[in-house]
């Protein structure tokens, strides 16, 4: 097998979707109608537009994951230890590795 | 020129039948099993529902649908929880698919086959695999992945390499296994 049998199976495979493939058109109707707010324009997530390119969103994920890890922590800590200078040092340097991730990473 | 939520909704639902099978294979594509396949379809259109009032109608819809599609599915593949979202029962699905023809079993199998060699690249090659087999230009795939479509040549290239030599490596073992 080689790239071209890859591309004749996967076209193969998009005609058999056409004849199989069929929209649940009350279902669908039925989830728009529950989130009938679709005016707001706002993603579901709040944080993340889904409507850029891929990489974009690859490198808002990447910084959210480093955004939630800060937040767990400082929460974390602020529980444990009722240490606020300790949580608002912590929260000073990763802010400062944020920003160092930011440029580092355009 | 104000447009009722009913016309908007209308529009969105016939563009998203001409286009269904975009949301089929990204689904496909990225859900760890089939029970996520339902979930994530609905995250899809619930999605392109909710920014449906940012796409530019000067622009393919193609376009903006693959890119939506390939973000959310990416986001979902990388949530190790789901909590905001809702499970969708197997037959709530907003896709209704149909058995496949008995003579279409050697196309199932070829079609697991493909899965299961593209589902081993990483979250940007798996997305330039499935554009570029289904026949998208350069050019555009670069608009919807955010890279210069000559990368997106050099990107193809490497990934044929790749697979070149895996489809050698399985036809190795295959062979050695039936030696023994």
């Amino acid at each position: 097998m080689d790239f071209d049998d890859l591309k004749r199976a996967w076209d193969d495979c998009d005609h058999e979707l056409d004849s199989r493939v069929h929209l649940n058109a009350r279902r669908l109707r039925s989830v728009l109608t529950q989130n009938a707010d679709a005016n707001a324009n706002k993603p579901l997530h709040g944080d993340i537009d889904y409507t850029v390119p891929v990489v974009l969103v690859q490198k808002q994920l990447d910084t959210n994951w480093i955004v939630r890890i800060a937040r767990n922590a400082a929460a974390w800590i602020e529980e444990a230890c009722r240490a606020d200078e300790i949580v608002g040092s912590l929260q000073t340097t990763l802010l400062r590795v944020l920003r160092r991730h930011r440029t580092l990473r355009g | 020129m104000t447009i009722s939520i009913a016309a908007r909704e209308d529009e969105f639902l016939n563009l998203l039948e001409q286009h269904k099978k975009i949301v089929f294979k990204v689904a496909n594509l990225y859900c760890r099993n089939r029970a996520d396949f339902a979930d994530l379809v609905q995250e899809i259109v619930l999605q392109a529902w909710r920014s449906f009032g940012r796409y530019d109608h000067s622009r393919p819809f193609s376009t903006w649908l693959y890119r939506l599609g390939l973000n959310v599915a990416i986001s979902a593949y990388r949530a190790e929880t789901r909590r905001s979202r809702t499970i969708v029962p197997a037959d709530a699905s907003i896709f209704e698919i149909a058995a496949p023809p008995s003579e279409a079993a050697d196309l199932e199998a070829q079609l697991r086959q493909l899965h299961n060699l593209i589902g081993q690249f990483g979250e940007l090659d798996k997305a330039l695999v499935l554009l570029y087999l289904d026949g998208i230009s350069n050019n555009v795939i670069g608009e919807i992945l955010g890279i210069s479509a000559t990368n997106v040549g050099t990107r193809i290239n490497r990934i044929k390499q790749k697979l070149q030599r895996r489809w050698t490596d399985l036809s190795k073992r295959e062979y050695s296994h039936g030696l023994r």
